[in-house]
């Protein structure tokens, strides 16, 4: 069956290419490295935290809570990113030569200068006018940066359409707005979402940066451990197992998000990782919607200040899962993680689904929500907290 | 013949850098009437078709449609594109709609119609152009014909009172040449007025009341289709017509 969808696919794509004698390589030699690695560096970590749980249980322990830092940081970070990408991305293809000259320029200067220097000059240099704590000035940092580098690549999507296609929506009396929103854009996505997906993993690993913030992201807290227990290598080795396994996992995600949107004709067979990749694309949505509803949300929170924060967060959470999949599923009939990917769930096109195809993807969507919501949980207004209830509970051989 | 024509073109000129595209070009198109254009690759007839929607600012000169001269003002030029339908070389449908959302596009979003009534017309017009079977249908599962008909009922809903077609058949292979020809060849004889360059030798003969030869920019001749193909005027248009009618 899975050999099957993959000679179909490969015929489908390449035409010509039948046999091995071809000069690009083929996918599936893409895929055997994947697995290779994500099967080792699982086997690895599983293994040593079983077999040898002192030191390697305390470090997965203490560099969890680095992780959920860095996951924190990087979608904060993305969020703002985006906002910037999408303004230095239609500013540069905009007809408005002083919104073009100005975002030009911010484009040409960030991406000139290196993101560590960029977040030492926001930390210490720009502390002389403002003080900004780590956090503010990490997001910061990161956001800018990342802003430039997102923007060429919305500038590149939007460019890549053909100018034929603006003529044809204006030539039907559409404006220059209603032709970006309803002809450009929905077609320049297809092109940008596979490349932001990829700045979006650069980014996760670049967050590694701001440990020279003071912050207590995976790399830091790796640090932390490793210089009171001198278990250097131990740590670091697993640090970067771990960065590598996230990194995996998300670049999969990409890789189909990228086959989802190429993919011609939507009748082949969906696997269990299509569904999944779905999957984390919608969490990641999600986390974009409930940051900003949370955000919203934290002023309100105060005044009830006799709730549990965890039960308001996990209700949060919930509530606005539930509306994003009612949403999606009855306007579009799939999320947009199942878009992304190119999943098609109900049979024909157009049709709803049927009930148990949407009490299926109820439960994919709403499985992990629970286990999203302990992440934001764990969010603490500074790096310090965090480290001080850690540093009061067991540190190893200390 | 009293009334004023439905396009007005007067003195145009189109410059691109040093490059003379449109020089002094003149005419006027009545209500109901085909004109065909004709010319050498570069002799500016896409560029003029390009004016009449505005899709092109004339360096100067004027052209008025139905009576109002069009000057650079977006609302006005809005409103003008969506009476002057326009039909493209390379089909230019939006590949990430059906066929049938390809033509409701323009009446939802620039005559605010209701989506019902705009599916309504939009099965119509397919039947009219003989692929009611394709509504739902991406472009891309599309012969290179099948898309033009539905370029062609896209510009139709908008209910026009011009439709241009700039070499509406350049970019298809032989055998799917005529089945675009026949809709614009029903158009023809409903009534509708239209400006086509093409090349097609019959259907400006079947459907075109005057024919326009251009060159260097400029009209050289313009004429009725059966004078000009059998007794040009000028040495340039026989030159070119010995190219091209081999």
């Amino acid at each position: 069956m899975k050999a099957e969808s993959h000679t179909k696919h490969a015929v489908h794509h390449y035409g010509w290419q039948h046999d091995d004698s071809t000069l690009i390589p083929r996918e599936r030699s893409l895929m055997i490295a994947w697995w290779i690695a994500i099967v080792a560096a699982v086997v690895f970590i599983a293994g040593v935290v079983l077999f040898k749980p002192v030191p390697y249980q305390e470090i997965i322990g203490f560099i969890g809570d680095g992780l959920v830092v860095t996951f924190q940081i990087t979608i904060v970070s993305m969020t703002f990113a985006l906002i910037l990408g999408l303004i230095a991305g239609l500013g540069r293809t905009a007809t408005n030569s002083f919104f073009n000259i100005l975002t030009s320029l911010y484009v040409e200067v960030i991406r000139g200068i290196p993101l560590l220097a960029q977040l030492f000059w926001i930390y210490y240099a720009m502390s002389r006018f403002v003080r900004l704590g780590p956090q503010v000035s990490a997001v910061l940092g990161l956001s800018i940066c990342y802003g430039a580098y997102i923007g060429e690549t919305f500038r590149g999507g939007i460019q890549s359409i053909p100018k034929g296609q603006m003529e044809a929506a204006r030539a039907l009396g559409l404006t220059r707005g209603q032709a970006m929103r309803y002809v450009i854009i929905p077609q320049a996505v297809r092109v940008i979402l596979p490349p932001v997906g990829n700045e979006f993993i650069a980014m996760l690993k670049d967050s590694s940066l701001v440990s020279v913030l003071a912050i207590s992201d995976m790399l830091r807290r790796g640090r932390e451990y490793a210089s009171r227990t001198f278990a250097y290598f131990e740590t670091y080795t697993l640090v970067a197992l771990v960065y590598l396994l996230v990194t995996l996992i998300f670049s999969r995600v990409v890789f189909y998000i990228e086959h989802g949107m190429s993919r011609q004709d939507k009748d082949q067979p969906v696997t269990l990782m299509h569904r999944l990749a779905g999957v984390v694309v919608d969490l990641v949505v999600l986390d974009f919607i409930g940051l900003i509803v949370y955000g919203l949300l934290q002023p309100l929170a105060l005044l009830f200040t006799g709730l549990p924060v965890n039960a308001v967060l996990a209700v949060v959470m919930l509530v606005v899962g539930l509306i994003y999949l009612l949403l999606f599923w009855t306007r579009a009939g799939r999320t947009p993680g199942m878009m992304a990917v190119g999943l098609q769930l109900s049979t024909e096109q157009g049709e709803h689904p049927s009930f148990p195809q949407a009490l299926e993807r109820l439960l994919f969507l709403i499985l992990p929500l629970p286990g999203l919501s302990l992440l934001w949980m764990q969010w603490s207004p500074t790096g310090e907290a965090l480290h001080d209830r850690f540093a009061g509970t067991r540190v190893g051989r200390d | 013949m009293s009334t004023t024509p439905i396009v007005q073109i007067r003195n145009l000129h189109k410059r691109f850098g040093r490059v003379h595209a449109l020089n002094d070009v003149s005419l006027d198109v009545e209500a109901g009437e085909v004109v065909v254009i004709i010319g050498p690759s570069g002799s500016g007839k896409s560029t003029l078709l390009r004016c009449v929607n505005r899709l092109e600012v004339p360096t100067s000169g004027t052209i008025s449609i139905d009576g109002a001269e069009i000057r650079s003002d977006e609302r006005q030029v809005n409103q003008m594109r969506a009476e002057v339908g326009m039909v493209f070389q390379q089909f230019n449908l939006f590949p990430h709609m059906t066929a049938t959302e390809n033509i409701i596009l323009g009446p939802m979003t620039v005559r605010k119609w209701e989506r019902e009534r705009a599916v309504t017309l939009a099965h119509e017009l397919l039947a009219k152009v003989g692929i009611p079977e394709k509504a739902d249908v991406y472009p891309e599962q599309l012969s290179g014909g099948q898309q033009q008909r539905v370029a062609i009922a896209r510009s139709l809903a908008m209910e026009p009172k011009i439709m241009l077609f700039d070499e509406p058949t350049s970019a298809l292979d032989p055998e799917m040449i005529k089945e675009v020809l026949d809709v614009m060849l029903d158009l023809a004889r409903d009534g509708m007025t239209m400006m086509v360059v093409s090349h097609e030798m019959g259907f400006a003969r079947n459907a075109a009341r005057r024919i326009v030869f251009m060159d260097q920019g400029e009209i050289i001749e313009m004429t009725t289709p059966e004078l000009l193909y059998t007794a040009p005027q000028h040495e340039r248009t026989k030159r070119f017509l010995s190219q091209i009618l081999h």
